[in-house]
């Protein structure tokens, strides 16, 4: 019997050895106060926020970047995109210039000279020194002259509106946004693409927006 | 004898069957997708709450149960007039409720390099019961192979 009991118990303990896991760490890692800017954060409320502007410019360039009228022409044709005609008619607080730089950094980096972004915001610095070298207190600089600074082809333009309702005994807050992209042929005054983006948040509204 | 045997053999049993799974090292519930390679050209869901599967091994065998609130009906992917990668999928919320499924691509080139074209959260909004369609083109005409990463919005 003993011989018996000693060979089950080896057997048991060799099979328990077996069938040991071995465990994968998947704990949380250390405290931080960054944020996925592309994610919502812990502060969240109805207004525009960091990943909406991401992900409004995102979905933007890549649809411009997919219409052949734009980006398949033999020439780069010259866009202006700027927050000069884009306005914000929305009760959200938002800095305009964020969904237009983020959308024209991020297409002239993506689309390698398919398309040519024309600086107009920074003319006046342009002529400025056009004037110097043409007066001759500077000299003509290394790369080339023109005539004349480059005109646009197109010019971004855009809206960005809002419609609230608030529910008075609860408090609660919703915000639908509508933002509207679209290019206009600065030769024809007609649109040659147009993008939107829409979302609605309902939230308790105690979020301030700077 | 005889019943010292059998509590041995009882202990030992129900040992076993506590030791339980065997998910590439995992012990408990957790999902199989958790430790699985995400290959190329794939559509995976990162948020294992929308579609998983739990193998459990017991004395009886393995134990399999499927978590599916959200499954993929069709999908695909071709190039755009101007040359880019379009993936897309058919998403469909076999819940009783609405959901809001987030959606990220990330694309890379014929030797799997990536492209460093990663586009940002897309929301896709699938009514109870009901299908929706999540669609994301790379920035450009090198892409070739993609994957895609879905999860519940937050």
């Amino acid at each position: 019997m003993k011989y018996l009991v000693m060979t089950a118990a080896l057997a048991s303990t060799m099979v328990l050895a077996g069938c040991s896991s071995t465990t994968i760490d998947n704990s949380a890692g250390r405290a931080t106060v960054y944020e996925d800017a592309r994610s919502p954060g812990k502060v969240q409320g109805v207004g525009v926020e960091s990943q909406d502007i991401m992900a409004v410019t995102d979905q933007m360039m890549r649809d411009m970047l997919s219409n052949p009228q734009l980006v398949s022409r033999e020439v780069a044709p010259r866009i202006i995109i700027d927050s000069q005609y884009f306005t914000n008619e929305s009760s959200s607080r938002i800095n305009k210039n964020m969904l237009t730089d983020r959308l024209r950094i991020n297409l002239n980096r993506a689309s390698n000279g398919r398309l040519v972004f024309v600086g107009r915001e920074y003319a006046d610095m342009v002529e400025k020194e056009r004037e110097l070298k043409r007066m001759g207190v500077v000299d003509g600089g290394t790369i080339r002259t023109t005539q004349a600074t480059a005109g646009a082809d197109y010019r971004l333009v855009g809206r960005i509106m809002s419609l609230d309702a608030m529910d008075t005994r609860s408090q609660e807050r919703s915000r639908y946004h509508q933002i509207t992209f679209e290019l206009v042929d600065l030769e024809l005054g007609t649109y040659v693409w147009s993008g939107m983006y829409e979302f609605q948040k309902t939230a308790q509204d105690d979020v301030i927006y700077r | 004898m005889k019943r010292t045997l059998f509590i041995i053999a009882a202990g030992l049993t129900l040992t076993l069957a506590g030791c339980g799974s065997t998910q590439n090292g995992y012990s408990g519930a957790h999902p199989v997708q958790r430790t699985t390679t995400n290959e190329l050209n794939t559509i995976v869901f990162i948020d294992h709450n929308l579609n998983r599967t739990d193998i459990t091994k017991t004395f009886m065998g393995e134990k399999v149960r499927d978590t599916v609130k959200v499954t993929l009906d069709r999908s695909g992917m071709s190039n755009t007039a101007t040359g880019q990668l379009e993936v897309w999928t058919m998403i469909r919320n076999r819940t009783d409720y609405d959901l809001q499924i987030e959606g990220k691509a990330l694309f890379f080139d014929a030797n799997q390099t990536p492209l460093m074209d990663e586009s940002m959260w897309r929301r896709v909004y699938v009514p109870a019961n009901g299908t929706a369609i999540y669609k994301e083109t790379s920035l450009n005409d090198r892409a070739e192979y993609f994957l895609v990463e879905l999860r519940e919005g937050r």
